[in-house]
């Protein structure tokens, strides 16, 4: 089966799914910067034709319950209702929803004939995972994903996260970096360089050059 | 009895927009010798992330050439397969040998060199070649279009094989077939999507015809350069690759 998108549209297709946490606690200013930093990310990589047709977002997000808010389109048809801040933190759950995601997606550019680069795994958080036992197996599912180079994972904390559990999911060649304040903005318009980056050039083995992230992570001095 | 042969590279839009070289690199000569009308050529895709991707595609472009044309010029006999195997991975190691040393003289690691390598020597007879990496060599024999090796892709499709990886060596793909061959094209992973179709990678016929029959009726090097050179820089294809392209052709009129 061949999907009218893949006739209208047989670029190489670069995966990404965006994983947020919007539990309670980040309730106000952060989530309001988090759809504004959304927004942005989609209107950064719809500038560069070629990334607007090659990059594919599906979005999950994680507060009180596990929720895909868009399964893979790329970014012209990407429709993100403003995510709003609710309840506990089930990283888990949300991890392992996340890589399914991927690997279905995969499945299907392998049924239509597409290639395809290797996919992004992009999580935002400020907190701890609420669902401990579950997480704990997510991590280590991630972590064999990883090696097994069946994706890229990047973890973000967001101000108050706790950054030993981040690093129980992130592999020790890229570990968890965190935000400075609240630059949403800085970090998605460095996410869609990235993106735009990887969407056309080529690489060998894991040389991977991606924009400096000093423009908002909080670097070690 | 002689060969046509051209190869042209066209910068693809992104290393224009970036000031950047075109790190694609093509070579192909005709060889004299005993065996008759020979050819050989060699075409290398420097890796963009890599920064000095285009000398590394001009050194093993180059070096695999030298080492092809000078095997098939000194020989006095057919070669074998396992003979030929051989001399394609003999001229594989001076490739790569060659990208080592430039390295290790500008006092660069050698990653920033990274090229994938396709290299190929013929006569109407038999046709041998090696490829590590992607991009594609297609030649016509007894059962039409032919494609050598399919392009290296592993799972990703920006990720590929370089000269340069440690290793490489037990990834080159080497093949020997007896001909007759009056057609050979070779080219970088930019026209992999026009010249053959997913998802087998079969040659796409229509996209070849009109090389083959342009390069049979043996028009002059800069000609035929001419027509390669207006496909690559054509809008058509511009609008479906921003990638460097480089096509080599070779016909064979008896």
């Amino acid at each position: 089966m061949i999907l009218p998108e893949f006739v209208d549209n047989p670029e190489n297709r670069c995966p990404v799914v965006l994983l947020l946490d919007v539990s309670k606690s980040m309730a106000g200013d952060p989530i309001r910067e988090l759809n504004a930093g959304i927004a942005a990310f989609k209107w950064h990589v719809q500038q560069d034709e070629l990334a607007a047709l090659r990059v594919e977002v599906a979005v999950i997000a994680f507060g009180g319950r596990v929720e895909k808010i868009s399964d893979f389109v790329t970014v012209d048809r990407l429709s993100i209702p403003p995510l709003e801040a609710a309840g506990d933190t089930p990283m888990g759950a949300a991890i392992n929803l996340a890589i399914d995601t991927l690997e279905a997606r995969k499945a299907i550019y392998r049924d239509g004939g597409i290639q395809y680069y290797r996919p992004w795994l992009f999580l935002i958080t400020d907190g701890e995972p609420s669902d401990r036992a579950s997480f704990d197996a997510a991590a280590q599912r991630l972590d064999k994903a990883e090696a097994d180079r069946r994706l890229s994972f990047f973890a973000v904390g967001v101000q108050g996260a706790k950054l030993e559990s981040l690093q129980k999911v992130c592999s020790s060649h890229r570990p968890p970096l965190m935000l400075r304040g609240l630059d949403f903005r800085a970090l998605f318009e460095w996410l869609s360089a990235s993106v735009r980056t990887v969407s056309r050039g080529r690489i060998g083995g894991d040389m991977i050059q991606l924009p400096p992230v000093s423009g908002w992570a909080v670097t070690e001095t | 009895m002689s060969w046509s042969l051209a190869v042209e590279s066209f910068p693809g839009r992104r290393h224009v927009r970036n000031a950047e070289p075109c790190q694609d690199h093509g070579l192909v000569r005709t060889v004299e010798g005993r065996l008759g009308a020979g050819v050989a050529g060699a075409i290398a895709d420097g890796a963009g992330s890599a920064r000095f991707g285009e000398t590394g595609a001009r050194i093993a472009a180059a070096a695999a050439l030298d080492a092809l044309a000078g095997w098939l010029g000194s020989r006095r006999t057919q070669p074998s397969p396992r003979g030929s195997a051989g001399a394609l991975l003999a001229a594989y190691d001076s490739a790569r040998a060659a990208v080592l040393t430039e390295a290790a003289r500008m006092n660069a690691v050698q990653e920033a060199f990274a090229t994938t390598l396709l290299a190929f020597v013929a006569t109407p007879d038999w046709l041998a070649a090696l490829q590590l990496g992607d991009g594609f060599i297609v030649a016509r024999g007894p059962t039409g279009y032919e494609l050598l090796f399919a392009p290296d892709k592993g799972e990703y499709v920006n990720e590929t094989r370089f000269v340069t990886d440690p290793g490489s060596r037990v990834a080159v793909r080497c093949c020997f077939k007896p001909g007759p061959w009056h057609f050979i094209a070779a080219a970088t992973d930019g026209l992999e999507n026009v010249a053959l179709k997913q998802p087998d990678w079969l040659p796409h016929a229509p996209f070849f015809e009109p090389f083959d029959r342009f390069v049979a009726d043996a028009p002059p090097s800069d000609r035929l350069g001419g027509e390669i050179k207006a496909f690559l820089g054509s809008d058509r294809l511009d609008a479906r690759t921003d990638d460097d392209r480089t096509l080599l052709l070779c016909g064979f009129r008896s």
